[in-house]
């Protein structure tokens, strides 16, 4: 029961005893201003160095208070994920939940202790805010509620992927990755705030958001359509894409990016073939325009185009000198990095659309591009860069020193040629560690272990090599040494190839950035191999011109020059894809997209030229 | 309705295990329209089974928390046709019953149980098979546990009868969804409404009642100028998204 | 009532008359009307009409994400949110069947005791203020803001704190905070016997209290009054021991219980309750240093979290009685439907109305706040 005696009349000394409050101190509340504690939910403050403009604040917002603004004259940055706009936040809605806060991807946007605002009505557009650093009232008043690492709504790790180790993957060919299963992928895609960073950073303009929004809805079918919008080499892109999207990736800024490339793959690989085509299908036209258009090259930049073209009912005709198509996709990446069967659904697709492909034709040799000029209205040059360049160091002209794209070439099309049991490989970028790597193998597969060594100019920090290669190779027991620049090959008095010899590096460039290194003639090694491969670059093979039409062609630096639509200055002759801006798959399907693009816009021109 | 493991505080009882398993038993219902539910009930356990699962009564002791994990009294449910019982722990049950026998099922709960306290009455629109469902949360001090009875009426006419001369707390309910949800309950002594009295417009917890269209039509939303948006604007920016478009980007 | 929607209605001669008790009046706790027809100054029929705190959480709630409607769920009670949110969190966490850590169980004990004691700080006020004894409502008003200047330090939110989330609560508690509700604790348990003196214990209260707005058990339980109401009338139910939740199974607490069950038994049973509840904040005082662990169980994104498909109905003791949260869920981002069982929705509309029947009109603002009825609640 209770403890208050309520039937204690009390003494008649009580009111006395009331006087003691005078004595003590009144209860109640100080009226002057004081400050809110120190994770208070004030005002909004953000720090416009932080924010990138991504909109997870907007899109989180239970009370849709927040809006977009441009701004001219901030930073702007598709390929690093930065765009120029900020939020400003309508307090007549909000009402100080913090959610914004704890999901906002950088950590700029926060609460202040400031929470004092009064206005008149004629003033209450004081009640639209753009919070920057020192927030309302251009005083800053302490930060109150700040993201800490419980608060955090977003999920910074990605989930791990099923990989080979060195052991298991280094005397074979298989894929190196295992994919995501439906949970991993789900759970991937779920880590997304759809900020569309990746959009704009795509060369292609994937619409990335939507897809992957569609795989975390188990909509595979859906994620096909959204990837086929802007991207018929998705297989080839889900596995060996340069990923621009994940650099550009929001959540990147203070966690692991969303796996885009491996969420790609993952709805590639879910939906069956048949589907795809299926789904594919449904874009083309069902008339044909009387057009016939040439594309010389069977790689991404050739058959992107010859994808959108002949749905637009074009005849296309793509004419490849190799025996299958796929160009440097097939021919210069190795199979365990890209399986060739799933080039090669990427390639069917596009062939089942109508488009022909001629193999082992080679134009200039079997067919004339003068006739191909006289037999179609437009001819597209996608040539790649299939030339490897050479060092042109003395012994460079010996048998056994080949260039690394020759070499990639022939293990790919599964040529015999002898193995050597040691070699070394000179260049720093993906297609020496490509080299590097399928050798190691082969090396392996018939000899039992391997002996490769890798020569760079560059020091190690700056390696032109993604990372994660450089890590595997080194996984996969290839020496890689950095900053040594190749001087001679050395050759016995029998005439057999021996090894290279080496100078330590000190500079690359000169003052005026041109290339001119210089060596530390001191530090020579040599490195001991039966073959030197060089992969210090590629140039594209532009015999099939001809010597005319080379003089009458306008060129930028070796390469053909074109304008902004890809035409050459030959108003019949295009050109797209690497040949044109230098090695990158997801470049050369964009560059597909645009000469396609432009080309049915001239045809189309042409039409009504004609009717008029 | 469907239902998951419950874990968390409550303890982790799987609903689904087989009916040896005497702590979370789950006893499917027999389709109502062929046969009678209830007999086939008890065909399918055996009399000491039944037994140990409904015994009648049992006064737990007041105050002590352990005894939550001996069978609470539960009733016997053989004279109600077509019940599915759905028990998920020791101190909660789900029964979806037929909306004729859900008084019948009520008046054996208060009565012989000492099921007394309606909890809440609760009405959810199921717009797309065109059917209320409304869920009766019962609770018993004796036996400390909750019943919750499921019963769904078809959406048009929207009518049903009131639980009043039992439970008093009904009224309240009653109106309540009466006049969010058009309801009618027959015999519940007032309808009249009681928030929504200037009103007119459609039940609105109704699921095809837009409140926000609603909003967007009825009221204008303040266009804010204030100075430095009418700087960045004349540099060439502005407002790029409203909270409006990003809301309706979401699929 | 707006004006224009008001329709005059003339009445046969009588000694009867209406008077509108409210929305805007002092003897109501919150926004509410009770509309009185007197016999004199005695009551002869109540009339309950709410609406006037009505802003659509349940349609509203329907329309926005999970997550989003955390900042809504405290604003349905106003004196006492807390309850709101941990009642809401838990019904989520029982549909997605996450675990919580137990360190955000204690943490959740110590806020909803902690709200709890303010709610009763505010009610004490309230009701002394319609006995007409003013100092008691400064002094529980102002000795409420000490506790809401813990939340504030600890939630970043005096009144709506905006602090549990399904998987836990935001974030810890700041370095040095339990040293302070100690000492704020201390504070008020130094202060009762300031408001014995002053409020229950006096004669003045004690007589216009008891036997105001009588009811026995059997109406109690028939009518569907639940918390102190309820055990004022000598039935001891309280949800935290009868049927529990977080970790009030590990603390040591009474259920205080009075028999009269009229408006002095009511405010003396949470008179008791404060203590109650202060005894277990020290509890979980004492405890909390040794419960480490994470703070939160963590959610998928909120932009991308789909709550499996079921219902739940979840119970929280709050300060006024049994809170119901029942939550459907259709598989989507998105609540299918929520209904909020407030406690006052019985005891504003119709205990009250059974209560003022025959009370005079000096005491029917205070029968209302003897219920502790809560309008935000109410209306939703």
């Amino acid at each position: 029961m209770s403890d208050i005696d309520y039937k204690d009349k009390g003494s008649i000394l009580n009111p006395l005893k009331s006087l003691q409050f005078f004595a003590r101190k009144a209860v109640t509340e100080p009226l002057e201003p004081r400050l809110a504690s120190l994770s208070y939910r004030g005002f909004h403050i953000n720090d416009w160095e932080l924010c990138i403009g991504c909109s997870s604040c907007q899109k989180i917002c239970d009370n849709a208070a927040i809006s977009m603004i441009e701004i001219p004259g901030l930073p702007s940055d598709p390929v690093k994920g930065v765009r120029n706009q900020r939020p400003a936040i309508d307090y007549g809605r909000c009402c100080w939940c913090a959610l914004c806060v704890d999901i906002c991807p950088t950590g700029s946007i926060s609460l202040s202790r400031e929470y004092v605002h009064t206005c008149t009505q004629e003033e209450i557009d004081s009640y639209f805010i753009l919070p920057d650093p020192n927030g309302i009232h251009k005083k800053f008043y302490g930060y109150g509620w700040r993201k800490v690492a419980d608060s955090d709504l977003l999920n910074l790790e990605r989930g791990e992927m099923g990989e080979r180790s060195a052991d298991q993957r280094s005397d074979n060919f298989d894929e190196i990755v295992d994919g995501y299963n439906l949970e991993q992928a789900v759970a991937e895609a779920s880590r997304c705030v759809q900020c569309g960073m990746c959009h704009d950073a795509c060369p292609t303009h994937m619409h990335a958001p939507e897809y992957i929004r569609a795989i975390w809805q188990q909509d595979m079918e859906e994620a096909v359509r959204q990837i086929y919008r802007t991207n018929p080499f998705s297989h080839v892109c889900g596995r060996i894409c340069t990923h621009r999207c994940e650099t550009a990736c929001s959540i990147g800024r203070r966690g692991d990016p969303v796996a885009i490339r491996w969420l790609k793959r993952f709805a590639m690989d879910s939906v069956d073939h048949e589907t795809v085509r299926a789904i594919v299908a449904q874009d083309k036209v069902d008339y044909l325009s009387g057009k016939q258009i040439a594309i010389v090259g069977a790689g991404p930049a050739g058959l992107t185009a010859a994808f959108d073209l002949v749905k637009l009912g074009h005849q296309v005709t793509v004419y490849e000198a190799q025996a299958e198509a796929g160009g440097m996709t097939r021919y210069g990446i190795p199979e365990y990095r890209l399986p060739f069967d799933m080039l090669d659904q990427d390639v069917d697709v596009i062939t089942s659309l109508g488009v022909t492909i001629e193999y082992n034709t080679r134009i200039g040799a079997d067919i004339s591009l003068a006739q191909l000029r006289q037999d179609n209205d437009v001819v597209l040059l996608a040539l790649g860069l299939q030339l490897g360049r050479s060092t042109r160091i003395p012994g460079s002209e010996h048998g056994q020193v080949t260039k690394a794209v020759d070499l990639l070439r022939k293990i790919a099309a599964d040529e015999v040629f002898d193995v050597p049991r040691s070699a070394v490989v000179i260049g720093g970028g993906n297609v020496a560690m490509d080299i590097a790597r399928s050798l190691a193998r082969l090396q392996r597969q018939q000899y039992g272990e391997s002996k490769i060594t890798l020569t760079a100019l560059e020091d190690r920090a700056n390696f032109l090599a993604d990372p994660v290669e450089i890590n595997e190779s080194i996984e996969e027991g290839i020496e890689i040494l950095d900053s040594r620049g190749p001087q001679a090959c050395e050759i016995d008095e029998k005439g057999r190839l021996t090894g290279l010899r080496t100078w330590k590096v000190l500079s690359i460039f000169d003052e005026q950035h041109r290339f001119a290194p210089s060596y530390d003639e001191s530090d020579e090694q040599v490195h001991a191999g039966e073959m030197v491969i060089e992969a210090i670059g590629q140039m594209s093979d532009v015999s099939l011109l001809g010597d005319e039409l080379t003089e009458r062609l306008e060129w930028n630096r070796g390469r053909l020059q074109v304008d902004e639509a890809g035409r050459t200055s030959e108003t019949w002759l295009w050109a797209a894809g690497d040949c044109v801006n230098g090695p990158d798959v997801v470049h050369a399907v964009a560059d597909g997209h645009r000469v396609a693009a432009s080309i049915e816009a001239v045809l189309g021109q042409q039409e009504t030229d004609h009717e008029s | 309705m469907v239902s998951g493991a419950i874990s968390g505080t409550f303890c982790d009882v799987d609903w689904q295990t087989s009916r040896r398993d005497r702590r979370g038993i789950a006893i499917r219902s027999a389709d109502r329209e062929t046969e009678g539910g209830h007999t086939r009930l008890l065909q399918q356990c055996q009399p000491a089974d039944a037994a140990d699962l409904f015994p009648i009564g049992g006064l737990e002791k007041k105050g002590s928390p352990k005894s939550k994990t001996n069978t609470p009294g539960w009733i016997i449910c053989w004279e109600i046709e077509g019940i599915e019982i759905r028990r998920r722990i020791p101190t909660r049950a789900d029964r979806n019953i037929a909306a004729d026998s859900l008084p019948t099922l009520l008046e054996l709960l208060r009565g012989r149980a000492g099921y007394v306290h309606l909890s809440a009455i609760t009405c959810v629109d199921w717009i797309d098979e065109s059917q209320f469902e409304l869920v009766y949360q019962l609770w018993s001090y004796e036996s400390q546990s909750l019943v919750s009875a499921h019963i769904r009426i078809a959406r048009e006419p929207g009518i049903y009868v009131s639980v009043f001369d039992l439970y008093q707390p009904a009224a309240f309910f009653e109106r309540d969804i009466h006049e969010m949800f058009g309801v009618y309950f027959e015999g519940s002594p007032d309808m009249s409404k009681f928030i929504l009295t200037e009103w007119n417009g459609p039940p609105p917890m109704r699921k095809e009642f837009d409140a926000e269209a609603w909003v967007n039509e009825t009221f204008e939303w303040k266009d804010y100028q204030p100075d430095w948006l009418k700087e960045i604007t004349e540099q060439g920016g502005g407002i790029v998204k409203t909270p409006e478009e990003a809301r309706q980007k979401k699929p | 009532m707006r004006p224009e929607n008001y329709q005059a209605i003339s009445h046969p001669p009588s000694n009867e008359y209406e008077l509108n008790f409210g929305p805007n009046h002092p003897g109501i706790e919150g926004n509410y009307a009770l509309k009185v027809k007197l016999h004199g100054d005695v009551v002869v029929a109540a009339r309950a009409d709410g609406g006037y705190l009505h802003r659509g959480f349940e349609k509203l709630m329907e329309g926005r994400l999970w997550i989003q409607n955390l900042a809504l769920v405290p604003r349905i009670c106003v004196p006492d949110p807390v309850p709101m949110e941990v009642c809401y969190s838990m019904a989520v966490e029982a549909l997605c069947g996450m675990v919580v850590p137990e360190r955000a169980q204690w943490l959740r004990v110590l806020q909803l005791e902690l709200s709890r004691i303010a709610a009763h700080l505010f009610t004490f006020g309230g009701h002394a203020a319609t006995t007409g004894m003013y100092t008691t409502m400064y002094w529980g008003v102002a000795d409420r803001d000490q506790i809401l200047d813990l939340f504030e330090e600890w939630t970043g939110g005096r009144v709506y704190h905006i602090y549990n989330i399904p998987g836990g609560v935001r974030r810890d508690m700041p370095t040095g905070f339990l040293d302070r509700v100690s000492r704020t604790m201390d504070y008020i348990e130094s202060r009762l016997p300031d408001y014995d003196n002053l409020f229950f214990t006096n004669q003045v209260f004690v007589d216009r209290a008891k036997d105001t707005g009588p009811m026995n058990q059997q109406q109690a339980l028939e009518w569907g009054v639940t918390g102190p109401n309820l055990r004022a009338t000598g039935l001891a139910f309280d949800v935290r021991r009868d049927d529990p939740y977080l970790v009030y199974d590990q603390i040591d607490f009474d259920i205080p219980t009075e028999a009269p069950g009229d408006a002095w038994a009511r405010t003396l049973v949470r008179r008791q309750e404060l203590k109650q509840s202060i005894h277990i904040v020290r509890q979980v005082v004492e405890k909390l240093p040794s419960v480490s662990g994470p703070v939160r169980t963590r959610i998928p994104n909120p932009l991308a979290w789909n709550v499996p498909a079921g219902e739940t109905y979840t119970r929280v003791e709050s300060s006024k009685g049994e809170l119901g949260y029942y939550v459907v869920s259709d598989g989507g981002e998105k609540p299918y439907r929520v209904h909020v069982r407030g406690p006052s929705s019985m005891h504003a509309v119709q205990v009250l109305e059974q209560l003022a029947v025959g009370a005079r009109l000096e005491d029917v603002a205070q029968i209302m706040f003897s219920l502790d009825a809560c309008p935000p609640e109410v209306d939703r």
